[in-house]
Protein backbone atom coordinates (compact mmCIF):
# COMPACT_ATOMS: atom_id res chain seq x y z
CA UNK A 1 0.00 0.00 0.00
CA UNK A 2 1.45 2.75 -0.49
CA UNK A 3 1.56 6.19 1.54
CA UNK A 4 0.82 9.61 0.37
CA UNK A 5 3.47 11.94 2.35
CA UNK A 6 1.72 15.28 1.75
CA UNK A 7 3.52 18.20 1.88
CA UNK A 8 3.48 20.22 5.05
CA UNK A 9 1.91 23.07 5.19
CA UNK A 10 4.24 26.40 4.44
CA UNK A 11 3.89 29.07 7.61
CA UNK A 12 5.12 32.61 5.55
CA UNK A 13 6.64 34.85 7.96
CA UNK A 14 5.15 38.30 8.01
CA UNK A 15 6.81 39.61 10.70
CA UNK A 16 8.33 39.76 13.84
CA UNK A 17 6.28 40.96 16.76
CA UNK A 18 9.41 40.93 19.15
CA UNK A 19 11.88 42.62 16.93
CA UNK A 20 12.60 46.08 17.49
CA UNK A 21 10.48 49.15 16.47
CA UNK A 22 11.15 51.63 13.84
CA UNK A 23 10.77 54.85 13.20
CA UNK A 24 9.37 54.96 10.38
CA UNK A 25 6.28 57.20 11.34
CA UNK A 26 4.07 54.53 11.34
CA UNK A 27 3.26 54.55 14.89
CA UNK A 28 6.20 52.02 14.79
CA UNK A 29 4.90 48.81 14.96
CA UNK A 30 3.47 48.14 11.33
CA UNK A 31 6.03 48.00 8.82
CA UNK A 32 4.40 49.84 5.59
CA UNK A 33 4.93 47.01 3.13
CA UNK A 34 4.57 43.15 4.01
CA UNK A 35 7.75 41.00 2.69
CA UNK A 36 6.53 40.14 -0.27
CA UNK A 37 3.16 41.81 -0.17
CA UNK A 38 1.15 44.29 -2.08
CA UNK A 39 1.92 47.95 -1.22
CA UNK A 40 -1.39 48.74 -1.65
CA UNK A 41 -3.07 46.34 0.95
CA UNK A 42 -1.33 47.98 3.46
CA UNK A 43 -2.74 51.78 1.98
CA UNK A 44 -6.16 49.82 2.15
CA UNK A 45 -5.24 49.23 5.83
CA UNK A 46 -8.51 50.90 7.90
CA UNK A 47 -9.18 50.49 12.16
CA UNK A 48 -11.53 48.50 13.23
CA UNK A 49 -15.32 50.68 13.00
CA UNK A 50 -15.25 50.48 16.96
CA UNK A 51 -11.90 52.25 16.81
CA UNK A 52 -13.75 54.82 14.20
CA UNK A 53 -16.29 55.27 16.09
CA UNK A 54 -14.79 56.02 19.08
CA UNK A 55 -12.56 58.79 17.39
CA UNK A 56 -15.74 60.43 16.04
CA UNK A 57 -17.44 60.47 19.16
CA UNK A 58 -14.14 62.27 20.76
CA UNK A 59 -14.09 64.82 17.65
CA UNK A 60 -17.85 65.39 18.22
CA UNK A 61 -17.14 65.71 22.63
CA UNK A 62 -13.95 68.20 21.51
CA UNK A 63 -15.91 70.48 19.47
CA UNK A 64 -18.91 70.29 21.53
CA UNK A 65 -16.24 71.58 24.70
CA UNK A 66 -14.38 73.65 22.21
CA UNK A 67 -18.05 75.18 21.31
CA UNK A 68 -18.68 76.38 24.63
CA UNK A 69 -15.72 77.54 25.78
CA UNK A 70 -15.94 80.12 22.53
CA UNK A 71 -19.12 81.38 23.70
CA UNK A 72 -18.01 81.55 27.48
CA UNK A 73 -15.16 83.82 26.52
CA UNK A 74 -17.37 85.92 24.28
CA UNK A 75 -19.88 86.06 26.68
CA UNK A 76 -17.39 87.40 29.31
CA UNK A 77 -15.77 89.83 27.25
CA UNK A 78 -19.13 91.49 26.23
CA UNK A 79 -20.57 91.40 29.46
CA UNK A 80 -21.47 93.94 32.31
CA UNK A 81 -23.08 91.83 34.44
CA UNK A 82 -20.65 88.85 34.61
CA UNK A 83 -20.09 87.88 38.37
CA UNK A 84 -17.09 86.07 39.73
CA UNK A 85 -17.11 83.84 42.19
CA UNK A 86 -14.89 81.55 44.27
CA UNK A 87 -14.96 77.96 42.88
CA UNK A 88 -15.76 75.47 45.76
CA UNK A 89 -12.21 74.15 47.06
CA UNK A 90 -13.41 70.31 46.31
CA UNK A 91 -12.61 70.94 42.71
CA UNK A 92 -9.48 71.15 43.25
CA UNK A 93 -9.24 67.71 45.09
CA UNK A 94 -12.02 66.85 42.28
CA UNK A 95 -9.07 67.56 39.53
CA UNK A 96 -6.75 65.22 41.55
CA UNK A 97 -8.63 62.82 41.69
CA UNK A 98 -9.90 62.67 37.83
CA UNK A 99 -6.20 62.50 37.22
CA UNK A 100 -5.53 59.82 39.54
CA UNK A 101 -8.04 57.85 37.51
CA UNK A 102 -6.65 58.81 34.40
CA UNK A 103 -3.52 56.70 35.97
CA UNK A 104 -5.48 54.20 37.07
CA UNK A 105 -7.31 53.40 34.17
CA UNK A 106 -3.84 53.29 32.10
CA UNK A 107 -2.24 50.95 34.54
CA UNK A 108 -5.44 48.69 34.74
CA UNK A 109 -5.65 48.78 30.71
CA UNK A 110 -1.71 47.47 30.73
CA UNK A 111 -2.45 44.92 33.06
CA UNK A 112 -5.45 43.70 31.57
CA UNK A 113 -3.72 43.82 28.39
CA UNK A 114 -0.72 41.10 29.67
CA UNK A 115 -3.04 39.25 31.49
CA UNK A 116 -4.77 38.87 28.26
CA UNK A 117 -1.16 37.76 25.94
CA UNK A 118 -0.88 34.85 28.85
CA UNK A 119 1.36 37.00 30.73
CA UNK A 120 0.05 37.19 33.73
CA UNK A 121 -2.27 34.46 35.67
CA UNK A 122 -6.34 35.04 37.11
CA UNK A 123 -4.39 34.84 40.43
CA UNK A 124 -3.47 38.53 40.49
CA UNK A 125 -6.42 40.13 39.79
CA UNK A 126 -6.43 42.05 36.50
CA UNK A 127 -9.49 43.68 37.27
CA UNK A 128 -8.45 45.44 40.74
CA UNK A 129 -6.88 49.09 39.01
CA UNK A 130 -10.17 49.06 36.91
CA UNK A 131 -12.49 48.77 40.24
CA UNK A 132 -9.71 51.69 41.67
CA UNK A 133 -10.98 53.72 38.63
CA UNK A 134 -14.09 53.07 38.89
CA UNK A 135 -13.89 54.07 42.71
CA UNK A 136 -12.00 57.08 41.45
CA UNK A 137 -15.02 58.23 38.98
CA UNK A 138 -17.57 57.45 41.53
CA UNK A 139 -15.60 59.86 44.00
CA UNK A 140 -15.17 62.16 41.43
CA UNK A 141 -19.41 62.70 40.75
CA UNK A 142 -19.56 62.48 44.38
CA UNK A 143 -17.34 65.67 44.68
CA UNK A 144 -18.82 67.37 41.77
CA UNK A 145 -22.53 67.17 43.54
CA UNK A 146 -20.98 68.31 46.81
CA UNK A 147 -19.38 71.47 44.83
CA UNK A 148 -23.32 72.19 42.98
CA UNK A 149 -24.37 71.82 46.86
CA UNK A 150 -21.61 74.22 47.93
CA UNK A 151 -22.55 76.67 45.64
CA UNK A 152 -26.53 76.58 45.67
CA UNK A 153 -25.87 77.40 49.78
CA UNK A 154 -24.25 80.62 48.63
CA UNK A 155 -27.40 81.24 46.24
CA UNK A 156 -25.84 80.92 42.57
CA UNK A 157 -28.15 78.62 40.59
CA UNK A 158 -28.24 77.79 37.15
CA UNK A 159 -30.06 81.31 36.02
CA UNK A 160 -28.91 83.41 38.95
CA UNK A 161 -25.66 84.69 36.08
CA UNK A 162 -24.17 83.86 33.18
CA UNK A 163 -21.02 82.86 35.36
CA UNK A 164 -23.09 80.56 37.16
CA UNK A 165 -25.00 78.98 34.12
CA UNK A 166 -21.54 78.49 32.29
CA UNK A 167 -20.41 76.66 35.46
CA UNK A 168 -23.21 73.99 35.77
CA UNK A 169 -23.33 73.93 32.03
CA UNK A 170 -19.93 72.80 32.14
CA UNK A 171 -19.71 70.73 34.73
CA UNK A 172 -23.10 68.66 34.13
CA UNK A 173 -21.97 68.22 30.54
CA UNK A 174 -18.99 66.56 31.78
CA UNK A 175 -20.58 64.20 34.39
CA UNK A 176 -22.88 63.29 32.00
CA UNK A 177 -19.89 62.13 29.41
CA UNK A 178 -18.16 60.85 33.42
CA UNK A 179 -21.12 58.65 33.67
CA UNK A 180 -21.03 57.50 30.12
CA UNK A 181 -17.63 56.21 30.94
CA UNK A 182 -18.48 54.73 34.41
CA UNK A 183 -20.60 52.90 32.70
CA UNK A 184 -19.08 51.52 29.79
CA UNK A 185 -15.81 50.53 32.84
CA UNK A 186 -18.67 48.64 34.47
CA UNK A 187 -19.40 46.55 31.68
CA UNK A 188 -15.91 45.84 30.94
CA UNK A 189 -15.52 44.87 34.59
CA UNK A 190 -18.39 42.65 34.55
CA UNK A 191 -17.37 40.91 31.24
CA UNK A 192 -13.64 40.11 32.47
CA UNK A 193 -15.07 38.81 36.29
CA UNK A 194 -17.32 36.63 34.32
CA UNK A 195 -14.55 35.67 32.00
CA UNK A 196 -17.41 35.42 28.78
CA UNK A 197 -15.94 38.09 26.44
CA UNK A 198 -13.75 36.79 23.51
CA UNK A 199 -10.49 38.21 23.66
CA UNK A 200 -10.42 39.96 20.39
CA UNK A 201 -13.86 41.81 21.70
CA UNK A 202 -12.47 42.46 24.97
CA UNK A 203 -8.84 44.17 23.63
CA UNK A 204 -11.09 46.14 21.94
CA UNK A 205 -13.17 47.30 24.41
CA UNK A 206 -10.53 48.26 26.88
CA UNK A 207 -8.45 50.18 24.64
CA UNK A 208 -11.61 52.14 23.66
CA UNK A 209 -12.37 53.03 27.46
CA UNK A 210 -8.99 54.09 28.37
CA UNK A 211 -8.93 56.86 25.39
CA UNK A 212 -12.19 57.92 26.08
CA UNK A 213 -11.34 58.17 30.15
CA UNK A 214 -8.13 59.35 28.98
CA UNK A 215 -10.06 62.42 27.00
CA UNK A 216 -12.69 62.79 29.97
CA UNK A 217 -9.77 63.69 32.00
CA UNK A 218 -9.05 66.68 29.76
CA UNK A 219 -12.02 68.50 29.26
CA UNK A 220 -12.12 68.54 33.09
CA UNK A 221 -9.05 70.57 33.48
CA UNK A 222 -11.31 72.92 30.91
CA UNK A 223 -14.03 72.36 32.71
CA UNK A 224 -12.47 74.14 36.06
CA UNK A 225 -10.07 76.79 34.37
CA UNK A 226 -7.32 74.31 34.66
CA UNK A 227 -4.10 73.32 32.61
CA UNK A 228 -5.08 72.04 29.16
CA UNK A 229 -2.38 69.21 29.78
CA UNK A 230 -2.99 65.22 28.65
CA UNK A 231 -3.75 63.06 31.88
CA UNK A 232 -1.48 60.09 31.34
CA UNK A 233 1.26 59.26 28.61
CA UNK A 234 -0.18 56.91 25.86
CA UNK A 235 3.68 55.36 24.71
CA UNK A 236 3.24 52.34 23.93
CA UNK A 237 -0.60 51.75 24.77
CA UNK A 238 -2.67 51.85 21.40
CA UNK A 239 0.41 49.97 19.88
CA UNK A 240 0.73 46.88 22.57
CA UNK A 241 -2.55 45.86 22.00
CA UNK A 242 -2.69 46.30 18.25
CA UNK A 243 -0.28 44.56 17.74
CA UNK A 244 -1.92 41.73 19.81
CA UNK A 245 -4.87 42.22 17.80
CA UNK A 246 -3.05 42.58 14.29
CA UNK A 247 -0.20 40.86 12.77
CA UNK A 248 2.34 42.60 11.66
CA UNK A 249 1.57 43.76 7.60
CA UNK A 250 -2.03 42.04 7.85
CA UNK A 251 -5.00 43.75 7.25
CA UNK A 252 -8.28 42.44 8.46
CA UNK A 253 -10.70 42.50 5.86
CA UNK A 254 -12.48 45.37 4.77
CA UNK A 255 -12.25 49.21 5.78
CA UNK A 256 -15.65 50.03 7.56
CA UNK A 257 -18.24 50.73 5.24
CA UNK A 258 -15.80 49.77 2.19
CA UNK A 259 -14.53 53.69 2.55
CA UNK A 260 -10.14 53.90 2.41
CA UNK A 261 -8.46 55.35 5.36
CA UNK A 262 -7.34 58.13 3.63
CA UNK A 263 -11.53 58.95 2.53
CA UNK A 264 -12.18 57.92 5.94
CA UNK A 265 -9.54 60.58 7.47
CA UNK A 266 -10.99 63.20 5.70
CA UNK A 267 -14.36 62.65 6.24
CA UNK A 268 -13.58 62.70 10.11
CA UNK A 269 -11.79 66.25 9.75
CA UNK A 270 -14.97 67.30 7.81
CA UNK A 271 -17.50 66.24 10.49
CA UNK A 272 -14.91 67.72 13.18
CA UNK A 273 -14.73 70.95 11.40
CA UNK A 274 -18.54 71.14 10.50
CA UNK A 275 -19.26 70.96 14.38
CA UNK A 276 -16.85 73.81 14.43
CA UNK A 277 -18.94 75.96 11.96
CA UNK A 278 -21.94 74.63 13.04
CA UNK A 279 -20.91 76.09 16.99
CA UNK A 280 -19.80 79.20 15.22
CA UNK A 281 -23.41 80.15 13.60
CA UNK A 282 -24.99 79.16 16.70
CA UNK A 283 -23.58 81.19 18.56
CA UNK A 284 -23.95 84.21 16.30
CA UNK A 285 -27.24 83.46 16.46
CA UNK A 286 -27.90 83.49 19.70
CA UNK A 287 -25.27 86.63 19.97
CA UNK A 288 -27.60 88.30 17.08
CA UNK A 289 -30.99 87.48 19.38
CA UNK A 290 -29.83 89.11 21.96
CA UNK A 291 -28.71 91.95 20.74
CA UNK A 292 -30.87 95.39 20.92
CA UNK A 293 -29.52 96.94 17.93
CA UNK A 294 -27.94 94.30 15.76
CA UNK A 295 -25.88 96.55 12.70
CA UNK A 296 -27.36 95.50 9.71
CA UNK A 297 -24.56 97.61 7.24
CA UNK A 298 -24.59 95.55 4.00
CA UNK A 299 -26.37 97.49 0.97
CA UNK A 300 -24.71 95.44 -1.79
CA UNK A 301 -24.63 92.51 -1.89
CA UNK A 302 -23.15 92.31 -5.24
CA UNK A 303 -19.79 91.56 -4.09
CA UNK A 304 -20.92 88.72 -1.91
CA UNK A 305 -23.01 87.33 -5.04
CA UNK A 306 -20.13 87.35 -7.51
CA UNK A 307 -17.92 85.02 -4.32
CA UNK A 308 -20.98 82.80 -4.24
CA UNK A 309 -20.71 81.82 -7.83
CA UNK A 310 -17.48 81.77 -8.09
CA UNK A 311 -17.48 79.04 -5.14
CA UNK A 312 -20.57 77.28 -6.36
CA UNK A 313 -18.73 77.05 -9.91
CA UNK A 314 -15.30 76.09 -8.36
CA UNK A 315 -17.15 73.30 -6.77
CA UNK A 316 -18.47 71.99 -9.90
CA UNK A 317 -14.64 72.38 -11.48
CA UNK A 318 -12.80 70.40 -8.96
CA UNK A 319 -15.87 67.27 -9.74
CA UNK A 320 -14.80 67.57 -13.05
CA UNK A 321 -11.25 67.35 -11.82
CA UNK A 322 -11.42 64.64 -9.68
CA UNK A 323 -13.56 62.84 -12.62
CA UNK A 324 -10.80 63.26 -14.99
CA UNK A 325 -7.94 61.97 -12.66
CA UNK A 326 -10.35 58.58 -12.11
CA UNK A 327 -10.62 58.08 -15.91
CA UNK A 328 -6.74 58.40 -16.09
CA UNK A 329 -6.54 62.13 -17.77
CA UNK A 330 -3.74 63.35 -16.25
CA UNK A 331 -3.72 66.74 -17.85
CA UNK A 332 -7.35 67.34 -17.45
CA UNK A 333 -7.41 66.70 -14.16
CA UNK A 334 -4.65 68.98 -13.16
CA UNK A 335 -6.20 71.96 -15.34
CA UNK A 336 -9.34 71.22 -13.50
CA UNK A 337 -7.39 71.42 -10.31
CA UNK A 338 -5.69 74.71 -11.19
CA UNK A 339 -8.48 76.38 -12.55
CA UNK A 340 -10.48 75.45 -9.35
CA UNK A 341 -7.26 76.63 -7.25
CA UNK A 342 -7.56 79.83 -9.46
CA UNK A 343 -11.34 80.36 -8.44
CA UNK A 344 -10.28 79.80 -4.92
CA UNK A 345 -7.62 82.71 -5.23
CA UNK A 346 -10.28 84.69 -6.82
CA UNK A 347 -12.78 84.40 -3.71
CA UNK A 348 -10.42 85.13 -1.61
CA UNK A 349 -9.08 88.28 -3.02
CA UNK A 350 -13.00 89.24 -3.04
CA UNK A 351 -13.29 88.37 0.34
CA UNK A 352 -10.29 90.51 1.39
CA UNK A 353 -11.43 93.44 -0.47
CA UNK A 354 -15.02 93.46 1.30
CA UNK A 355 -13.21 93.21 4.41
CA UNK A 356 -11.03 96.64 3.61
CA UNK A 357 -13.91 98.24 2.60
CA UNK A 358 -15.72 97.63 6.10
CA UNK A 359 -12.66 98.02 8.02
CA UNK A 360 -12.60 101.28 5.97
CA UNK A 361 -15.91 102.33 6.96
CA UNK A 362 -14.68 101.80 10.86
CA UNK A 363 -15.65 98.50 12.02
CA UNK A 364 -13.08 96.23 14.18
CA UNK A 365 -13.27 93.50 15.43
CA UNK A 366 -15.31 95.43 19.04
CA UNK A 367 -16.08 98.01 17.30
CA UNK A 368 -18.71 99.78 14.79
CA UNK A 369 -20.53 102.72 13.86
CA UNK A 370 -24.05 101.13 13.20
CA UNK A 371 -25.05 99.19 16.58
CA UNK A 372 -23.93 96.01 18.44
CA UNK A 373 -19.48 95.95 19.07
CA UNK A 374 -20.09 92.42 18.76
CA UNK A 375 -21.18 92.30 15.39
CA UNK A 376 -17.66 92.86 14.26
CA UNK A 377 -16.02 90.25 16.54
CA UNK A 378 -18.77 87.64 14.92
CA UNK A 379 -18.52 88.61 11.55
CA UNK A 380 -14.26 88.66 10.96
CA UNK A 381 -14.76 85.44 13.27
CA UNK A 382 -16.77 83.28 11.01
CA UNK A 383 -15.66 84.74 7.56
CA UNK A 384 -12.23 84.85 8.74
CA UNK A 385 -12.48 81.40 9.69
CA UNK A 386 -13.98 80.07 6.54
CA UNK A 387 -11.78 82.27 4.51
CA UNK A 388 -8.64 80.78 6.41
CA UNK A 389 -9.80 77.12 4.80
CA UNK A 390 -10.28 78.66 1.19
CA UNK A 391 -6.24 79.75 1.66
CA UNK A 392 -5.61 76.08 3.28
CA UNK A 393 -7.73 74.25 0.15
CA UNK A 394 -6.12 76.29 -2.48
CA UNK A 395 -2.65 75.81 -1.20
CA UNK A 396 -3.75 71.88 -1.11
CA UNK A 397 -5.01 72.04 -4.54
CA UNK A 398 -1.69 73.10 -5.97
CA UNK A 399 0.20 71.00 -3.80
CA UNK A 400 -1.81 67.76 -4.51
CA UNK A 401 -2.14 69.16 -8.42
CA UNK A 402 1.31 69.26 -8.81
CA UNK A 403 2.36 66.07 -7.27
CA UNK A 404 -0.10 64.73 -9.11
CA UNK A 405 1.08 65.59 -12.17
CA UNK A 406 4.52 64.43 -10.93
CA UNK A 407 3.27 60.83 -10.24
CA UNK A 408 3.65 61.23 -6.44
CA UNK A 409 0.10 60.85 -5.61
CA UNK A 410 -2.80 59.82 -6.95
CA UNK A 411 -6.50 60.17 -8.25
CA UNK A 412 -7.05 59.25 -4.51
CA UNK A 413 -5.48 61.85 -3.11
CA UNK A 414 -7.36 64.39 -5.48
CA UNK A 415 -10.67 63.03 -4.61
CA UNK A 416 -9.93 63.64 -0.87
CA UNK A 417 -8.65 67.04 -1.26
CA UNK A 418 -11.65 67.50 -3.55
CA UNK A 419 -13.97 66.27 -0.59
CA UNK A 420 -12.41 69.03 1.12
CA UNK A 421 -13.09 71.94 -1.32
CA UNK A 422 -16.69 70.97 -1.29
CA UNK A 423 -17.16 71.29 2.25
CA UNK A 424 -15.61 74.88 2.10
CA UNK A 425 -18.28 75.47 -0.65
CA UNK A 426 -21.46 73.63 1.32
CA UNK A 427 -19.92 76.08 4.68
CA UNK A 428 -20.73 79.22 2.43
CA UNK A 429 -24.22 77.89 1.65
CA UNK A 430 -24.62 78.59 5.30
CA UNK A 431 -22.92 81.65 5.56
CA UNK A 432 -24.22 84.14 2.92
CA UNK A 433 -27.86 83.90 4.41
CA UNK A 434 -26.92 84.00 8.09
CA UNK A 435 -23.97 86.78 8.42
CA UNK A 436 -24.94 88.84 4.96
CA UNK A 437 -28.67 88.13 3.67
CA UNK A 438 -30.10 88.81 7.08
CA UNK A 439 -28.25 91.58 7.77
CA UNK A 440 -29.21 93.51 4.39
CA UNK A 441 -29.78 97.09 5.25
CA UNK A 442 -33.56 98.35 5.48
CA UNK B 1 -0.03 30.16 13.76
CA UNK B 2 -2.11 33.60 13.08
CA UNK B 3 -5.44 33.52 11.17
CA UNK B 4 -5.10 34.87 7.79
CA UNK B 5 -7.84 37.60 6.74
CA UNK B 6 -9.51 37.99 3.64
CA UNK B 7 -7.04 41.01 1.93
CA UNK B 8 -8.80 41.18 -1.20
CA UNK B 9 -8.81 44.40 -2.47
CA UNK B 10 -12.18 46.31 -2.62
CA UNK B 11 -13.00 48.49 -5.00
CA UNK B 12 -14.72 51.78 -3.68
CA UNK B 13 -18.04 52.72 -4.03
CA UNK B 14 -17.76 56.02 -5.51
CA UNK B 15 -16.36 55.97 -9.11
CA UNK B 16 -16.81 59.20 -10.28
CA UNK B 17 -18.16 57.78 -13.21
CA UNK B 18 -21.43 59.82 -13.64
CA UNK B 19 -22.02 61.97 -16.95
CA UNK B 20 -21.32 65.10 -16.53
CA UNK B 21 -24.35 66.48 -17.72
CA UNK B 22 -25.84 64.98 -14.07
CA UNK B 23 -23.41 67.25 -12.28
CA UNK B 24 -24.12 70.72 -14.26
CA UNK B 25 -27.85 69.92 -13.72
CA UNK B 26 -26.63 69.40 -9.79
CA UNK B 27 -24.83 72.55 -10.02
CA UNK B 28 -27.13 75.05 -11.85
CA UNK B 29 -29.73 73.09 -9.21
CA UNK B 30 -27.44 74.74 -6.23
CA UNK B 31 -27.31 78.10 -8.43
CA UNK B 32 -30.76 78.05 -8.78
CA UNK B 33 -30.84 77.95 -4.79
CA UNK B 34 -28.42 80.57 -4.16
CA UNK B 35 -30.08 82.74 -6.28
CA UNK B 36 -33.39 82.04 -4.51
CA UNK B 37 -31.62 83.20 -0.78
CA UNK B 38 -30.91 86.35 -2.49
CA UNK B 39 -34.40 87.29 -3.64
CA UNK B 40 -35.74 86.00 0.03
CA UNK B 41 -32.87 88.02 1.36
CA UNK B 42 -34.55 91.20 -0.33
CA UNK B 43 -38.20 90.39 0.16
CA UNK B 44 -39.74 92.00 2.71
CA UNK B 45 -40.69 89.17 5.34
CA UNK B 46 -39.63 89.86 8.60
CA UNK B 47 -36.69 88.33 10.22
CA UNK B 48 -37.69 85.41 11.56
CA UNK B 49 -39.42 84.06 7.88
CA UNK B 50 -36.40 84.73 6.13
CA UNK B 51 -34.17 82.65 8.48
CA UNK B 52 -36.82 79.72 8.26
CA UNK B 53 -36.63 79.75 4.49
CA UNK B 54 -33.06 80.66 3.74
CA UNK B 55 -31.88 77.54 6.50
CA UNK B 56 -34.72 74.98 4.64
CA UNK B 57 -32.76 76.22 0.95
CA UNK B 58 -28.95 76.57 2.61
CA UNK B 59 -29.83 72.53 3.82
CA UNK B 60 -31.37 71.49 0.69
CA UNK B 61 -28.30 73.07 -1.33
CA UNK B 62 -26.12 70.93 1.76
CA UNK B 63 -27.83 68.13 0.88
CA UNK B 64 -27.16 67.97 -2.98
CA UNK B 65 -23.73 68.78 -2.36
CA UNK B 66 -23.21 66.26 -0.21
CA UNK B 67 -25.20 63.74 -1.98
CA UNK B 68 -23.84 64.07 -5.09
CA UNK B 69 -20.71 67.10 -5.28
CA UNK B 70 -19.33 64.10 -2.47
CA UNK B 71 -20.38 61.12 -3.63
CA UNK B 72 -22.26 60.23 -0.15
CA UNK B 73 -25.41 58.90 -2.53
CA UNK B 74 -22.72 56.63 -4.13
CA UNK B 75 -21.31 55.22 -0.96
CA UNK B 76 -22.66 52.91 1.45
CA UNK B 77 -26.28 53.72 3.27
CA UNK B 78 -24.60 53.26 6.90
CA UNK B 79 -21.61 55.56 6.06
CA UNK B 80 -24.12 58.44 4.75
CA UNK B 81 -26.09 57.59 8.35
CA UNK B 82 -22.52 57.66 9.92
CA UNK B 83 -21.47 61.19 8.47
CA UNK B 84 -24.63 63.28 8.79
CA UNK B 85 -26.89 61.57 11.19
CA UNK B 86 -24.99 60.75 14.13
CA UNK B 87 -22.91 63.78 14.58
CA UNK B 88 -26.10 66.39 13.84
CA UNK B 89 -28.10 64.50 16.22
CA UNK B 90 -25.39 64.50 18.86
CA UNK B 91 -24.77 68.08 18.45
CA UNK B 92 -27.89 68.89 18.71
CA UNK B 93 -28.48 67.27 22.11
CA UNK B 94 -25.51 68.90 23.50
CA UNK B 95 -25.42 72.65 22.23
CA UNK B 96 -29.23 73.08 22.17
CA UNK B 97 -29.29 72.21 26.04
CA UNK B 98 -26.04 74.49 26.86
CA UNK B 99 -26.17 77.21 24.70
CA UNK B 100 -30.62 77.94 25.26
CA UNK B 101 -29.21 78.14 28.96
CA UNK B 102 -26.25 80.42 28.40
CA UNK B 103 -28.27 82.58 26.61
CA UNK B 104 -31.17 82.37 29.42
CA UNK B 105 -29.56 85.16 31.19
CA UNK B 106 -27.52 86.65 28.26
CA UNK B 107 -30.43 87.71 26.19
CA UNK B 108 -33.76 88.47 27.50
CA UNK B 109 -36.06 88.17 24.51
CA UNK B 110 -34.38 85.34 23.31
CA UNK B 111 -37.16 83.28 24.77
CA UNK B 112 -39.48 84.94 22.58
CA UNK B 113 -37.21 83.98 19.40
CA UNK B 114 -37.73 87.01 18.01
CA UNK B 115 -34.69 88.51 16.24
CA UNK B 116 -33.77 91.88 16.74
Amino acid sequence: MATTIHQPPRIEQIGDPSRPRSSSGNGGWRPLVPEGGDPHLVQEYAPPPASTGIWVALCAISMTFAALTSALVVRKGGAVDWRHFTLPSILYLNTLVLVASSVTLEIARRRVARFMGGLRSAAERPARWLYVTLTLGVLFVAGQYLAWRQLSSQGLYLATNPSSSFFYVFTAAHVLHLLGGLGGLSRVIYKLDRLVLRRSNFRRDRSLLALYGRSLGLFAFVAVGKTLTNSTGDSVSQADLTMEAHPPGLITGLPPFSVSAKKMAIWLFIIADAATFAACLVAYGFLRNGAAHWPRPFHSITNVALMTFILLTSSLTMLLGVRAAKAGDKSGAFRWTMITAGGGVVFALLHIREWLALIGEGMTMFHNPWGDPLFGASFFSITGLHLLHVTGGVIALVVVGLRYMRARYNADDLEVTGLYWHFVDLVWMFVVPFVYLLNLAQ
Amino acid sequence: MADVPNVEKHEPLARYTDPVSRYLLIYLCILVLAGLQFVIGYSHLDTSAKFARMLLIAIAEAGLALLFFMHLWAEKRGFLFFVVVLPASYWLQCNSVGLIVIVWNGAPHIRSLNPG
